[in-house]
């Protein structure tokens, strides 16, 4: 079903504020990871790794969340679709496999904070930071920018056919 | 996955369009990206499989004393 043009550019404006923001929060984390990881002072590592656990749970995982389900609807509004151009299948693989992997890797840091709670003195800085997840996160979440800035051009053959049929063309049997 | 331009549509002939060079290329590269996970995470290359970044920087927190160390 197309969105008529109004309510498209509602949803818009709302995919486009998760999306945005969650790759504020991404940037946020990976400060206080890196800080987390190079700084020699407990209480800087402690408030860092509680820090890294409240944007986690209380920013990226629901803005990710917001962004992907925001995506579909924008795409299946629309007459991009999901499954008919490469760039938005690729965008929606790229950014399930960004949900799926922070949601697996978020209990990880939970844990983290918890163990920075209940430790005391040079063991804390010992724990190091969070450097490799948020640093590839970014990274995919950068790839997706371009490739929704850029739209590079490309039908699948599912949305090869269905142009054709929406044309009421003859599409020829293979 | 924001759509703010409306697709253009394609003028191909009787069969679908061949997958576009860059859609192949980054495949490519996504391949090289898991065959590279997949090595690390069968400890080719040393112990860098996932467990080992769960908690960036943690290695020797419980790692015992030297026994051998020089006594004061």
């Amino acid at each position: 079903m197309i969105m008529a043009p109004g309510l498209r550019k509602f949803v818009l404006i709302i995919h486009l504020v998760f999306s945005v923001g969650w790759i504020g929060a991404v940037i946020a984390y990976l400060v206080l990871g890196v800080s987390a990881g190079t700084n020699e002072n407990a209480q800087t590592v402690r408030a860092a790794w509680i820090a890294m656990e409240l944007i986690g749970w209380s920013a990226i995982v629901p803005l990710a969340i917001g962004s992907l389900l925001t995506g579909l609807v924008v795409s299946l509004g629309t007459a991009w679709g999901l499954f008919r151009y490469y760039w938005v299948l690729i965008t929606f693989a790229l950014t399930t496999f960004s949900v799926v992997i922070l949601l697996l890797h978020m209990p990880a840091v939970s844990s983290g904070a918890n163990a920075v709670r209940e430790t005391t003195g040079t063991k804390i800085v010992d724990r190091g930071g969070d450097l490799l997840h948020p640093g590839v996160g970014l990274l995919v979440l950068l790839v997706i920018t371009i490739l929704n800035i850029y739209k590079p051009r490309g039908l699948t053959p599912y949305g090869w056919r269905k142009q054709r049929e929406e044309r009421g063309q003859v599409i020829p049997r293979a | 996955m924001s759509a703010t331009d409306q697709p253009q549509p394609s003028d191909s002939g009787d069969g679908p369009p061949p997958m576009p060079r860059w859609v192949k290329a980054f495949g490519t590269g996504v391949l090289a990206l898991i065959l590279l996970v997949i090595m690390m995470v069968a400890g080719v290359g040393g112990h860098h499989g996932p467990r080992r970044h769960m908690h960036f920087g943690n290695s020797g927190a419980d790692t015992p004393p030297a026994t051998n160390a020089p006594r004061p």
